[in-house]
């Protein structure tokens, strides 16, 4: 019964992960937490509401590849509209002082939800996923097919994540600027290209994040990416900002205490519960269980 | 001339003020002036947007049957974003352009101070949705509504789970927003009070939409009953990953969640699945009932629901109480409204003294493996005051 | 009539009420009581945005959870007015303590933070508590809220028409204001702007980092708790919707769009958010989230000021025009009454050997690998200018550090007056008489030459903020002091000219000068020079040497680091040679130019 428990915990925890990757490499990057990528979740979440029908007619019978090209053309748009907000929010005003990023970019998530809210839905959508979704027992707990293609999901993504900035040349580049923005530049690396490939990275990432989560639970709705957002940086800052296997381990962790928590408490206070981690993380240990070099104290 | 800011902007936003300033009478003395208040944007945005179709259908057919003792009802509504002062304001601006009646405010948290200020303008308020207890209480004069309370619907279902499902057991949760949490405690009580034993009460987390922790926590408790209080995002969620989980109990719900979604989101784990309902389309129903269903679906493509019912039958109660007071004089209005009685869309509706229905027709639907929406008992449902 | 009311745009405070005066026409010209509920939203939320750009403004630490003061004023009335039966009137002071706590116990954690972090910490909090009145069904009414308050008094008469809570919420609007302006004006605002802008120079000149920010935060939260009593009042129930995060969205979008800082621009920007949000009503409502948002981000990007930039370099309460420029009666500022303002100890005479102010023992200090400063000793004596020289990377800056604090060494230990330094914090150091300037001149890029050369005397002021709130005599008293000292000081190194005008348009020698002038503020016994005389030519450079040479004569020591020979032997009294983290020798500058191993190490590899 407690093996249910951790299995529940691990499958929440892959949502959070997955939007904790994008987090965690935006701030790895140039130190900024961009809130914009929440509404990119949300965005990618609703671009497959349009493209999944759309791919299952055109390829009947195969509902898999539909699901999974429905999954790349959200992803690979709202990558697109990741460079958009880079260009928007960030670019021209990428000497200012931190507040005027941080507000910018929560300008943004606001506007991009309040587009969705008034041009596209105000309410909660039914998602209906191109495959079926059986419910399959693992080690005597349950779980559906789509919470394993999330939780796969989640840690292949950041597998291909870690391998793309430890091997690629690109990701050298990544990792320097992410050092020494100033030895970077000395050394030929362009800074603004880089920065604005993360944040394409960063975007698709939440893009496909919204996409699995919608379809996993079965419902979208404009405010989606709010809480999960919040939570998702949580795991991010308990993983380690700026570690991409933190991500992972914070994902699952605070899954896990979620999890844990509805036995000591009504679940009506989890969220509060994941809110206290934040600020015990923060206010404690603020470079996360497995750490990292860019921990900021005042 | 920076040295002047504070005083010049001052004058600035006094200037604009008068543009407020509606304190005439709107339009022509012929008309019937109706101010519907309604959260029409924000996180309730469904049901306002739903509730004011309903209204102006209602409106539609009014006008078309001789309007208000002759006079042209005209709408003029109010967007309250679900928000207190939001709805403070336009209970205020109602009141100042002298508005012959309102309905409103569907969040009960909007009506308490709209309806004091309504009634200090001595303005009618006929209510559409707030369901919640503390209506009532106040015993206020310029008050009906059309919905049952919250407390309602939690007594009917414990009473049918008791008796028609013989459940002994049940877990009960509510979604922590306004009406859920009543609702789900008289569930609690009268389930108490028929012999059951509630082995857990307690809200989801409203930020969720992974119930299986709580859900986990369900099956080891192994329930009779699941009883869930809240609206359709949720309830599906829930029954969904309940059936997912292996979670046997049977799932009972409210009228709040009837619609599309909640199949849609559930799928086959709706299946036998039970919510309190009013009995809306079902044969036997009355010829506003039928009104209301086919032209909610021609008209605006929707399928009308309880919520939308008792909108409907809020401006209706407008147009009987001008006729039961031969005027349309707000005052005169409140004299009588609480007196009228009539056949709506949600049944025979009359009203007790403290403005409470005094009869709501309920049933309990039953889900089909067809995924319809199946009547499986009615009850008409007689309150007592206070 | 034109004086009179160029005297009241003189007076800050007579401003300020003198608005506050046509604001309070209001009721008497206009009679609909829909229109006096905005007005009443209106002051509500200029309130609130006050409140927060006291916080994101002055102390620039943004707070996106700043509407948890805001429910914990409304529920402190909710739960005891419908539970207890207490009064409004009674309630705002409770209110006030629970917010002044609640102050502190979020703010000592988030504080400590960067930025974005405390950005998110408030923003937790701020769900936190959120979620919490949600929650507590018995307590709170939960959902539902609370709405059986008693409707409050005033002598007799029910509060209940917007009109009659207009009056109040005018008043408290107006001391808000007041409480506001004397702040921003007093060197508690001079330190908020130093914690925002530059928290190293903040530190340098003595002001204590937390402890203003955290005092920000309860100013702001305290406008927050007691506007949310009144509130609450007015709208006769309180519910958790009304404290959602999007309003504290909303609240922050009006202090930008306003203006950050300004305090005409929280007023306007807080009267525009619900003129907007209420001319929207109708008309397009869904889009009200889609045009504060685009608002917001067309302020950030173009005008970042906002609509109401914040003043930079308010002139003196009660001064008008300029002193006449030129030099003062006695060329040069006197020495200050013969004592030394921060400890009371006369300054020394000069010939006597004196046991020696400054002394660094054998202080040693690794950064990862390296050794960057390896058992150093020196000394300096009142009056005194020893000046350190040495490559780069001989660790000069490091040591300098070390003394001011901003580094802690390994071993050794460093006196200050016979008091010990050593672990000290910064800010405390400048207490003692401490003072410092940078490698690149750390000025306050938004207050006049004049306001920064004031924030330098920050120790010099006596604590206490209830006393600046109230504006005493004693404190009017004080900032005048220190402004017409900063005057003569600025007199003194010919800066009178550019005394209003903001650093950047300055040249680099005048910037440089105006650093070593709010040094001077602070009544220091050592200042320390970062590479003084880089960037500069060589004119320049003799006029900054003369400069120190006047200083020493006012009983300062220096100690003082440059490559410039030319100044080292024009000032010092002593040189020290340092290469590698260690000391090579120390004496006379042309004794220590021959040491081998100072030659060596200038030209060596």
């Amino acid at each position: 019964m407690f093996l249910q428990e951790i299995i529940n915990g691990i499958v929440v925890g892959a949502s959070y992960t997955l939007i904790a990757l994008g987090f965690t490499l935006v701030y790895g990057l140039i130190r900024l937490i961009n809130f914009a990528q929440i509404s990119l979740y949300t965005l990618g979440a609703y671009l497959a509401l349009f493209f999944s029908p759309l791919f299952a007619s055109l390829l009947p019978g195969h509902g898999w590849i539909a699901f999974g090209l429905s999954i790349l053309t959200s992803g690979l748009l709202t990558g697109a509209a990741g460079v958009a907000v880079a260009g928007v929010a960030w670019w021209p005003i990428r000497r200012a002082p931190t507040i005027s990023m941080l507000v910018s970019s929560l300008a943004i998530l606001i506007l991009i939800e309040s587009l969705i809210e008034v041009f596209i839905s105000p309410v909660p959508e039914v998602v209906k996923p191109p495959v079926s979704d059986r419910n399959l027992t693992i080690l005597g707990s349950h779980v559906s097919t789509l919470q394993i293609v999330m939780f796969g999901g989640g840690l292949a993504l950041t597998l291909v994540l870690y391998l793309f900035i430890r091997t690629t040349r690109f990701g050298r580049a990544i990792r320097s600027v992410a050092s020494n923005p100033n030895s970077a530049a000395v050394l030929g690396v362009n800074i603004g290209a880089t920065v604005f490939a993360v944040f394409a990275i960063a975007a698709m990432l939440a893009g496909v994040s919204g996409v699995l989560v919608s379809n996993t639970y079965g419902v979208a709705s404009f405010t989606m990416g709010e809480i999960v957002g919040l939570k998702g940086f949580t795991a991010a800052v308990l993983g380690g900002m700026g570690n991409i296997w933190g991500a992972v381990v914070g994902g699952f962790t605070l899954g896990i205490l979620e999890s844990i928590s509805t036995f000591l408490l009504p679940s009506q206070w989890t969220a509060v519960v994941a809110f206290a981690v934040l600020i015990l993380v923060l206010a404690f240990r603020p470079t996360g269980i497995l750490g990292t070099r860019l921990a900021d104290r005042a | 001339m920076k040295r002047f800011s504070i005083s010049v902007f001052l004058l600035f936003a006094l200037a604009a003020l008068p543009l407020f300033a509606n304190g005439q009478k709107e339009s022509s003395s012929n008309d019937f002036v109706l101010g519907i208040g309604l959260p029409l944007t924000g996180s309730n945005a469904t049901y306002g947007v739903a509730s004011l179709d309903a209204e102006k259908l209602a409106v539609s057919y009014v006008n078309a049957h001789g309007g208000v003792l002759g006079h042209p009802i005209k709408v003029v509504t109010w967007d309250t974003k679900a928000d207190p002062a939001t709805g403070v304001a336009g209970a205020q601006n109602f009141a100042s352009r002298h508005v012959n009646a309102v309905v409103g405010f569907f969040n009960s948290d909007v009506t308490v101070p709209a309806i004091r200020i309504l009634k200090n303008a001595g303005i009618p308020l006929f209510g559409d949705n707030p369901s919640t207890p503390q209506l009532a209480g106040m015993h206020l004069t310029n008050f009906i509504r059309i919905t049952g309370d919250d407390a309602l619907e939690g007594v009917i279902q414990a009473q049918y789970a008791i008796q028609k499902l013989h459940a002994k057991t049940a877990v009960a949760l509510n979604d922590q927003e306004t009406f859920g949490e009543a609702f789900a405690q008289a569930f609690v009580n009268e389930f108490k009070k028929e012999g059951g034993t509630v082995l857990d009460y307690e809200g989801i987390d409203p930020t969720a939409n992974d119930y299986s922790a709580i859900l986990s926590k369900i099956k080891s408790l192994n329930p009779d009953l699941l009883e869930f209080s809240g609206f359709y995002q949720p309830a599906g969620l829930l029954v969904k990953q309940a059936r997912q989980m292996g979670v046997k109990a049977t799932f009972i719900t409210d009228s709040a969640v009837y619609g599309d979604k909640y199949l849609g989101i559930a799928g086959d784990a709706a299946v036998g699945s039970y919510m309190t309902n009013l009995p809306l389309g079902s044969s036997g129903s009355s010829t506003m009932e039928q009104y209301l269903a086919s032209n909610m679906m021609s008209k605006y493509n929707i399928k009308a629901d309880p919520i939308d019912a008792n909108a409907f039958d809020a401006v209706l109660a407008v147009w009987y109480a001008a006729q039961k007071a031969g005027s349309i004089a707000p005052a005169d209005l409140i004299k009588v409204m609480h007196s009228i009685s009539f056949d709506g869309a949600t049944g025979q509706v009359s009203f007790l003294p403290d403005g409470d229905r005094a009869q709501v027709d309920y049933s309990i639907d039953e889900v089909t493996p067809q995924l319809k929406y199946k009547a499986v008992e009615t009850f008409k449902e007689v309150l007592t005051a206070g | 009539m034109g004086r009179a009311v160029a005297r009241i745009a003189a007076n800050p405070a007579a401003r300020i009420l003198s608005a506050i005066a046509l604001l309070l026409i209001v009721p008497f010209v206009v009679s609909s009581s829909y229109v006096l509920d905005i007005a009443d939203d209106m002051i509500i939320w200029a309130i609130l945005t006050l409140g927060l750009n006291v916080v994101v403004g002055f102390a620039g630490l943004l707070d996106l959870g700043y509407i948890a003061f805001f429910a914990i004023g409304g529920y402190t009335f909710g739960v005891l007015g419908s539970k207890l039966g207490v009064s409004m009137w009674l309630s705002i002071p409770v209110s006030a303590v629970l917010v002044l706590v609640a102050a502190v116990i979020i703010g000592i954690p988030t504080l400590r933070l960067k930025s974005d972090y405390l950005a998110i910490m408030t923003l937790g909090f701020g769900e936190i508590i959120y979620l919490t009145v949600n929650n507590l069904n018995g307590l709170t009414g939960g959902p539902n809220g609370l709405y059986n308050m008693p409707v409050p008094r005033f002598f007799g008469i029910s509060l209940q028409e917007p009109g009659q809570f207009y009056w109040f919420l005018a008043i408290l609007l107006a001391l808000a204001l007041l409480a506001t302006s004397r702040l921003r004006r007093s060197h508690i605002g001079r330190a908020w702007l130093a914690v925002r802008h530059d928290e190293l120079a903040a530190r340098a000149t003595g002001v204590n980092v937390v402890r203003l920010k955290l005092l920000a935060y309860m100013v702001g939260a305290l406008w927050a708790g007691v506007v949310g009593v009144l509130f609450a009042a007015k709208q006769t129930i309180v519910s958790p919707t009304s404290f959602q995060f999007s309003q504290s969205f909303y609240v922050l979008s009006s202090v930008i769009i306003g203006g950050m800082g300004s305090i005409p621009g929280a007023i306007v920007g807080g009267f525009i958010f619900i003129l907007i949000s209420e001319s929207l009503q109708g008309v397009a409502q869904s889009y009200s989230s889609i045009v504060f948002s685009v608002a917001l981000l067309a302020v950030i990007l173009m005008r970042p000021k906002g609509i109401v930039p914040a003043r930079v370099g308010a002139r003196a309460v009660g001064r008008v025009q300029h002193a006449p420029p030129g030099p003062r009666p006695s060329g040069l500022l006197q020495p200050l009454s013969g004592a030394d303002a921060v400890t009371g100890a006369a300054p020394p005479s000069g010939g006597a050997p004196t046991a020696p102010l400054l002394s660094v023992s054998g202080v040693s200090v690794r950064f990862g690998g390296v050794q960057a400063v390896r058992d150093v000793s020196i000394s300096v004596h009142p009056a005194q200018i020893l000046s350190v020289i040495g490559p780069n990377g001989a660790g000069k800056t490091t040591l300098l550090n070390i003394i001011s604090g901003f580094v802690r060494p390994d071993r050794g230990s460093v006196y200050l007056a016979g008091r010990e330094l050593t672990h000290m914090r910064v800010d405390l150091r400048a207490k003692l008489g401490l003072a410092r300037t940078f490698q690149t001149p750390r000025l306050l890029p938004t207050l006049s030459v004049v306001d920064n050369v004031m924030q330098g005397g920050h120790v010099t002021f006596s604590p206490g903020i209830l006393s600046v709130v109230v504006g005493t005599t004693r404190r009017r008293r004080e900032e005048r002091q220190a402004r017409e000292q900063a005057e003569e000081l600025l007199d003194a190194l010919e800066l009178s000219h550019v005394a209003d005008s903001i650093p950047t348009e300055l040249s680099y020698g005048d910037q440089r000068r105006c650093e070593i002038a709010r040094c001077l503020a602070l009544h220091p016994r050592i200042i320390l020079l970062d590479e003084p005389a880089a960037g500069m030519n060589a004119p320049e450079t003799e006029a900054l040497g003369r400069l120190l040479l006047r200083v020493r004569e006012l009983g300062i020591a220096l100690l003082l680091i440059d490559h410039d020979m030319s100044l080292v032997r024009a000032v010092s009294d002593r040189v020290t040679a340092m290469d590698r983290g260690a000391t090579v020798t120390s004496g006379k500058m042309e004794e220590v130019l021959r040491h081998p191993d100072v030659v060596q190490s200038y030209l060596g590899a």
